[in-house]
This record gives C-alpha cells, sequence and structure tokens, in this order.
C-alpha cells in the first residue's frame, strides 16, 4: 500500500496534452524526484495532486482513497502540501507569523472562544481550551524554526529575507501543517552549490525527523541524485524512465531527452 | 462656529456610530483583502430591522441592536454565496449591484416608508452607550484577528492559493469575515437608527459604501487602531468644518487619489497603537534625551 | 404585438448610448485589466460640456457634440495621467487602481456640486418633439437620433480597431502587454489613445443622455449599467459591450414596460447578479484555469 499513487494521470488543456498517462508510486518515507526538461509537465503534475487543476482522466490516491479534484485544502488537510515554483510566502508577515498561521491544523479553538478569552489576562484563562492550543500552536512554531533554522530571523518580514531563506521558509511553512507527503517544487532553484548541499542535508533531516514522504521537482542533478531514493524521469508529459538514481543516471532516454544525445 | 458640548456631542456620537461598520469593514478589506462596495446595504439591514423591533414589535432596545446585527449577518450568508467566489473586480461589482439592488427594493417597500423614509424611531442612542459598544467592538475585533481565524483571513489576503496549499478553507475564511463585517455593520446601523430617529434608503447608497472604504483605507489597511482613528479623523474633522459641508467630499475625493499614489499604507500604516508600543516609544525618547545629556556633560563628545 | 415592437425599439435606443459607455468601459478593461469608476464622472461632464456649448456658447448642435466628445477624451487623458499613471509606474495591485478610480469618480462629481450648483439642467429642445410615424409605431426623433450616432461612433471604433494599425496595436497590447513593447509599441501612447477613445465615447454618451433625461451631476451613476453589460457582455471584448448593452436595454425596457418601471434598474441588478452566479465570464468571455 502506497502512500501515493498516480494512475494513468492525464491532463488536456484544449488541444495540449500537458501530462499523458504518467503513473508512478510513493511509498511512505521516501524521496522521490520528479525529472525531466522544462515543459515536460512536472508542476503540472504538482497542480494535479493538489487539486489546483482538474485531471482529464486517470487517478491519484493517498492512504487508498481518491484524492483527484477534491478541494486544495481538503487535500492539504489530508496531508499533502507543497512550495512554489514562484515563491509564494505571505510577503508582508514575519517568519515566525508565516509559520505559526500554517500551524491552524492542529487546533480546534472556535472563534466564539477566542473572542471571550483573548483579552482576559493569561492568568486567568490559562486552562482554557483556547490558550492552551494557542500555547502549543506557538511552541510548535518556534520547535519549527528551530529545526529549520530561522530563529534568529523570527521577527524578519518575508519580503526582505535572502532568497536562500525564503525557500527554506516556504518549506518550514508547508511542514507546518503536519503533512505526510511534502511537495517540493524547485526547492533549490537559484542556490550556489553550498547552499544546494545544505538544502540536501536538510531535505534528508526533514525526512528522518518528521517521518514524511518527498516529492521533489528539480533541475540540480546533484541534488537529485543525491538524495532520492526514486526517480520518474517525465518528458512530453509521459513517463520515460523510472528507477533508482544509477539507473536513471545509465538510461540512454534520459541522456538523450535532456543532453540531446551523448 | 457653534463649539457647545451638545453639538460636540452629537458629532462625537456620528462618529463613535459610524467607526463600528468601518471596523467591520477593516476586517473584510483590510485583513481579508477583499473589496466590498455594498456594506453600506447591511447597515441598512441593522438599521431598519432596530426600527422594525422597536416600532412594530415593541422590543427594547438592545435585543433590537443586535437583532440588527444578526439579521444583517444572515444577509451576508445569502449575498457572500453568490459573490464570495468571484475573483477581485468581480467581487466589487458584484457588492456594489448587491448594495444598490437593496436601496431600490428598499425604496419601493412601503411598508418601511419607502424612498420618503421611515420617522418615529425611538431615540435610544446616547454618548454613553456609543462608547462601550466601540470599546467591546474594538477589543472583539483585535481577538478576533489575534486568533487562528484572523490569521487565516491575513493569509487569504497575502496569498490565496497558498492559503489553501496549508489547509485554509479559503472560502469558508472570507465568509466568515463577510459575515462578522455584516454583523458590525448591522450595529452600526441599528445606532443610527435610534439616533438619527429616522431611516431613507439612499442614506446607504453608493456613495455611503464609498465613504467606509475611503475611511478604511485612510486609516490604514490591515489596522484596527487605523480604523479607529481614520473614522474619528474623517468624520469629526469635516463636521467642524461645517462651512466647507460641499467640498468634503470633494476633498475625499482628492484625499483618496493621494493616499493611492503617495501613501497607500494609509495614515497608521498598517501598524497596531497598542499600550505596549506607546511603552516602547516612550522608553526610546528617555533613552535618547538621556543619551543627549550625556553628551552634553561630556562637552559634546 | 405593436407594444412590443415599441419597447423593444426603445430598447434598441437606450441600448446603443448604453453600448457607447460601455465599449469604453471595456477597452481601458481590456488594456489596463482593472474597472475604470471613474468613467461616470467623465460621461456627467460630457453632459455638462454639451450642455454649455449649446446653451451658453450657442453652437451649433453637431459642432458641440463633437466639441464635447473631445474634451471629454481629454478628461480621461488627464485622469490617467495624474491618478492612474503613477499607479502603473509602479506596478501597484489593481485593487489601487479602482480606489483611486472611485476617488476620482467622488471628485468629479462633487466639485460640480460645490462649483455650479446639483440643479438640474435641461437641454433646449435640438430635435422636433414630433414623432415619427411607421404604421402604428411612434420612434421619437430623439430615439432615433441616439441609435443613429450610436451606430455611426460604434462603426467607427469597430474600423479602428480591426482595421488601423493603432487598432491592432490596441489589440497586441490589450493581449499581452510587456510582448507588445517588445515588439516596438509604445505601451504609454497605447494606454493614452485607449483612454482618449473611451472618454470621447462616453463624453458623446453624456450629451445623448442630457439631451434624452437630464443634467445633474449624479448621471454619472449610469456607468453601473455599463459595467453591467460589459461584464454581460465579457469584460475586456468589445463585440461583447456592444451586445451586452443592446440585451440590457431591451431587456430593461420590455421588462419595466410589462411589469413596472420602478423597476427597470432592479431589472438590470437581477441580471448582473444572475450572470454573475450562472456565467460569471460573461456572454463572450472564455473560460481559463489558473496556473499555479
Amino acid at each position: 500500500m502506497a502512500l501515493l499513487e498516480v494512475n494513468n494521470l492525464t491532463k488536456q488543456f484544449g488541444g495540449l496534452t500537458a501530462v499523458n498517462d504518467v503513473s508512478f508510486k510513493i511509498e511512505n518515507n521516501k524521496i522521490m524526484g520528479l525529472i525531466g526538461p522544462n515543459g515536460a509537465g512536472k508542476t503540472t503534475v504538482f497542480n494535479l495532486i493538489t487539486g489546483v487543476y482538474k485531471i482529464t482522466s486517470g487517478a491519484i490516491m493517498f492512504n487508498d482513497s481518491d484524492i483527484h479534484n477534491k478541494e486544495t485544502y481538503k487535500i492539504a488537510t489530508a496531508g499533502i502540501t507543497r512550495t512554489f515554483q514562484n515563491i509564494r510566502l505571505f510577503k508582508k508577515q514575519t517568519v515566525y507569523d508565516n509559520i505559526l498561521t500554517a500551524c491552524h491544523n492542529n487546533s480546534k479553538y472556535t472563534l466564539a472562544e477566542a473572542i471571550m478569552f483573548g483579552a482576559m489576562p493569561k492568568a486567568l484563562v490559562k486552562n482554557t481550551r483556547f490558550a492552551r492550543e494557542e500555547k502549543m500552536l506557538r511552541d510548535e512554531a518556534e520547535e519549527l524554526m528551530k529545526i529549520m533554522g530561522l530563529t534568529g530571523r523570527k521577527d524578519f518580514v518575508a519580503n526582505n529575507l535572502p532568497y536562500g531563506l525564503q525557500r527554506r521558509l516556504e518549506i518550514a511553512r508547508a511542514l507546518a501543517a503536519s503533512p505526510k507527503l511534502l511537495l517540493l517544487d524547485e526547492p533549490a532553484a537559484g542556490m550556489n552549490p553550498d547552499e544546494t548541499d545544505k538544502l540536501m542535508e536538510l531535505i534528508g533531516e526533514i525526512r528522518n525527523k518528521f517521518k514524511i514522504s518527498i516529492l521533489l521537482i528539480e533541475h540540480h542533478m546533484d541534488l537529485v541524485m543525491g538524495i532520492c531514493d526514486d526517480i520518474t524521469v517525465l518528458n512530453f508529459g509521459c513517463v520515460i524512465a523510472d528507477g533508482n538514481p544509477l539507473e536513471i543516471q545509465n538510461n540512454p532516454k534520459v541522456k538523450l531527452a535532456y543532453l540531446g544525445g551523448e | 462656529m457653534d463649539l457647545s458640548w451638545y453639538y460636540l456631542k452629537g458629532i462625537l456620537m456620528f462618529a463613535g456610530i459610524n467607526m463600528i461598520p468601518v471596523l467591520g469593514l477593516a476586517l473584510l478589506t483590510g485583513f481579508t483583502g477583499l473589496f466590498s462596495f455594498g456594506n453600506a446595504a447591511f447597515m441598512s439591514i441593522g438599521g431598519y430591522t432596530t426600527a422594525f423591533m422597536m416600532i412594530n414589535l415593541g422590543v427594547p432596545f438592545i435585543p433590537s441592536l443586535l437583532m440588527g446585527g444578526i439579521i444583517a449577518s444572515l444577509g451576508a450568508l445569502v449575498i457572500g454565496k453568490c459573490t464570495l467566489k468571484l475573483k477581485g473586480d468581480y467581487f466589487c461589482i458584484a457588492t456594489l449591484g448587491f448594495g444598490e439592488a437593496l436601496r431600490l427594493i428598499l425604496d419601493n417597500f412601503q411598508y418601511f416608508g419607502g424612498a420618503r423614509g421611515w420617522a418615529g424611531i425611538p431615540l435610544k442612542t446616547n454618548l454613553t452607550t456609543v462608547i462601550v459598544i466601540d470599546i467591546i467592538a474594538v477589543i472583539i475585533m483585535a481577538n478576533i484577528v489575534r486568533s487562528r481565524h484572523g490569521r487565516n483571513m491575513i493569509a487569504v489576503r497575502e496569498e490565496e492559493l497558498a492559503s489553501q496549499v496549508i489547509g485554509i478553507n479559503v472560502f469558508k475564511t472570507k465568509m466568515l469575515s463577510f459575515v462578522i463585517s455584516a454583523f458590525y455593520g448591522g450595529i452600526g446601523g441599528g445606532l443610527l437608527a435610534s439616533y438619527l430617529g429616522f431611516l431613507q434608503p439612499k442614506m446607504f447608497a453608493l456613495t455611503k459604501s464609498t465613504e467606509l472604504i475611503i475611511i478604511v483605507i485612510f486609516g490604514g489597511l490591515g489596522s484596527i487602531s487605523g480604523g479607529v482613528i481614520g473614522s474619528l479623523v474623517l468624520i469629526i474633522l469635516p463636521e467642524l468644518l461645517r462651512s466647507f459641508a460641499n467640498w468634503r467630499l470633494v476633498i475625499y475625493g482628492v484625499v483618496v487619489v493621494f493616499i493611492m499614489i503617495a501613501r497607500p499604507e494609509g495614515l497608521i500604516g498598517g501598524k497596531e497603537i497598542t499600550f505596549k508600543g506607546i511603552y516602547n516609544l516612550f522608553k526610546k525618547i528617555a533613552k535618547k534625551n538621556k543619551k543627549d545629556l550625556d553628551t552634553t556633560r561630556e562637552g559634546g563628545r | 404585438m405593436t407594444n412590443f415592437l415599441q419597447q423593444l425599439i426603445n430598447g434598441l435606443s437606450i441600448g446603443s448610448v448604453y453600448a457607447l459607455m460601455a465599449v469604453g468601459y471595456s477597452l481601458v478593461y481590456s488594456i489596463m485589466n482593472f474597472s475604470n469608476f471613474a468613467h461616470g464622472g467623465v460621461i456627467m461632464f460630457g453632459a455638462y460640456f454639451g450642455y454649455f456649448f449649446i446653451t451658453l456658447y450657442k453652437l451649433p448642435f453637431p459642432v458641440a457634440f463633437i466639441a464635447s466628445g473631445l474634451c471629454a477624451g481629454i478628461l480621461a487623458v488627464v485622469i490617467q495621467r495624474i491618478a492612474y499613471k503613477p499607479l502603473m509606474d509602479r506596478k501597484a495591485p489593481f485593487l489601487y487602481f479602482i480606489i483611486s478610480a472611485m476617488g476620482v469618480s467622488i471628485f468629479l462629481e462633487n466639485i460640480v456640486v460645490a462649483t455650479i450648483g446639483p440643479t438640474f439642467r435641461t437641454y433646449p429642445a435640438i430635435f422636433s418633439e414630433i414623432p415619427i410615424k411607421i404604421g402604428a409605431l411612434n420612434i421619437g426623433r430623439i430615439d432615433l437620433m441616439m441609435f443613429v450616432i450610436s451606430a455611426i461612433c460604434l462603426g467607427f471604433l469597430i474600423y479602428l480597431i480591426d482595421f488601423t494599425k493603432i487598432g491592432k496595436a490596441i489589440q497586441a497590447t490589450a493581449y499581452n502587454m510587456k510582448a507588445s513593447t517588445l515588439m516596438g509599441i509604445n505601451a504609454d501612447r497605447i494606454i493614452i489613445i485607449v483612454f482618449a477613445v473611451g472618454g470621447i465615447l462616453a463624453g458623446l454618451a453624456g450629451v445623448l443622455f442630457g439631451m434624452k433625461y437630464t443634467v445633474y451631476p449624479q448621471i454619472g451613476n449610469i456607468t453601473i449599467k455599463s459595467f453591467i453589460a460589459a461584464v454581460f457582455g465579457g469584460l475586456g471584448s468589445i463585440k461583447g459591450a456592444v451586445i451586452g448593452s443592446i440585451l440590457l436595454g431591451v431587456i430593461e425596457t420590455l421588462a419595466s414596460g410589462y411589469f413596472s418601471s420602478q423597476y427597470r434598474d432592479l431589472i438590470a441588478f437581477a441580471l448582473l447578479i444572475f450572470i454573475l452566479i450562472v456565467r460569471p465570464v460573461g456572454l463572450m468571455g472564455k473560460v481559463t484555469e489558473d496556473k499555479a
């Protein structure tokens, strides 16, 4: 029973078939890479998995239930979150607020409770569900910032962060929503080799610490080959190869697609 | 310029009454990012409901007022269902449409007096009531904004798609914000009804909705303090300059364009004035004075 | 049946004036992607220009008509320079544009109230009051003129857009502003032209409107009808704006003829709400999916 199963997934935009009969599986606690030349349909696959686009045909199963065509927020609550190719942080909010907002899923207090107890002195309302859950959320946010190395920039406005840290914050925010499967869309874009190495370590740590699976779109091959357990290669919307990094590196079809023949 | 206490009291009450729909709109527009050009409709629903409950059903003021807020909220549930899924421009036009449509319906609804209005509403609004309700309204709004629901609204404003991806039900969040803004609008309308003693549909036409939006923007989007101070400035100042009554709106128009071009963050700039903030400000000033004093002692080094 | 045809004709006439307004609004929307709420103010100024050209300066109608259009066009460009261009240069979010437009609209309406006063003014009768009789139908001369003049203006516009180089440049800029600048099109110049054209049409519509009804500072509110018509036809589509306007005019007139004239505006809003629920992209609009 795989965590995520994509079966014969197809997406057509008018006359253009962006994703064509794509199938792959992701097991628990594994990192899978989704690679291919630009325009191969990788981000479209992400958008289909996360419910941003409706599928044309096929099926996407998460934990054995269909999630294709469900609303994005429901898919997120079920356990799939993602980052974006063009960073979509809450730009005017601080690092802390970006992460804290995403923790909301784990709390249940109603707005009425927030209104009633929000203004009262902390000592009086310490034991209410509102106060307890707020504290829990804040603790979670602090913990996540520590793991992701962002505590020092807690009160920085997201827009003012250096690019590499913005990407890291986006990952942190996606993690704050407690996913079982994390989709990363080109997390190393724009990074130098040193930053890419650090990112590789971070992704491995995340997989181990949070016991989640990760699906990764990337063009930095050292990152992909270094960290992925499995790789699926797309070209023109079709799967042209899949396997472990060694198999993929030696696959002539992959070489043809990327390098135009050797 | 007649500055008798009675006159001043009237202006303060008027500002305090209008502050409440402004706060509601601040939540909807400033914090959730939805530009509604029809929130005056909620004021009119609240106003007419309050009047109806007091005159026709003999219900006391405060329960009538609350009912006004509740019926306005129900209205928001209906209107929101139709409009909240629309994008940007369309939402503006749709809320504008609903606002004007309601006014037209009331213009033709003779039971409530039609276009000529409904007079004889019991005058129950006084300064104390307004101030108390204002304080409660601000506290409630602050609590909403600081809760996870408030954070979700801000997230929706900043990045709708990213909010969905972290599990926020965007539609429900927008609806919550819309309903609360309607409740506040309804309360404001009810207070207004019982302050003026009469209601006319044209009091809640597009002009009123636009005035509310202007005040929210002037005070600064994303700031409750901005809504409070914006209301006080933009309502009290023109009243004091009564002789310029005709030019009040001309100046509003210029102010709006000027703000958009020169200072879109508005007066307060999206931050909040809190007790802690004021305390820190004093501390900073005290520290600076001490430093100055020290340097003069050392001969300016 | 006669009544139906009569109403139909009235509806066509008012619809054609709506079309003049809606097209100007739709043109601006297609280029700048925002609703120019100041459009109503330009229409209103057009009505006042025409009124003063005819009564104060005693200009003959055709001259006054064209002059009002030109002045309204200039006004529209001035508005763009002052209230929108700074925002464009700053790449401000589109909602800032709407707010700025609102501010301009309020300014325009109230500067008239504050300076020359809100009293209603009536155009002197330009056309004879005697209607033209075709069979059992009475066609008011002014209604006929409204239709004919609007048709001519719209004809000019369609010629401009579809058959001239400038028109192609406008279409290109509306499709993709960045790409068209890369092709050597001066986007700023196109924007000025579009605002001017929209303003001229608005001004002409204002004169026609003022002639049929009366002139007062709030007649700019009629622009809401042009929004509804443009949304109905599909925001950004010129042909849609025309079709939407004609349909709106006809539906409004038929409904108010068969039910009650008091509900005329209400019908328009009901139509808007209906469209927004059923098919928000309008008749000629395209349904697209968001790209993440």
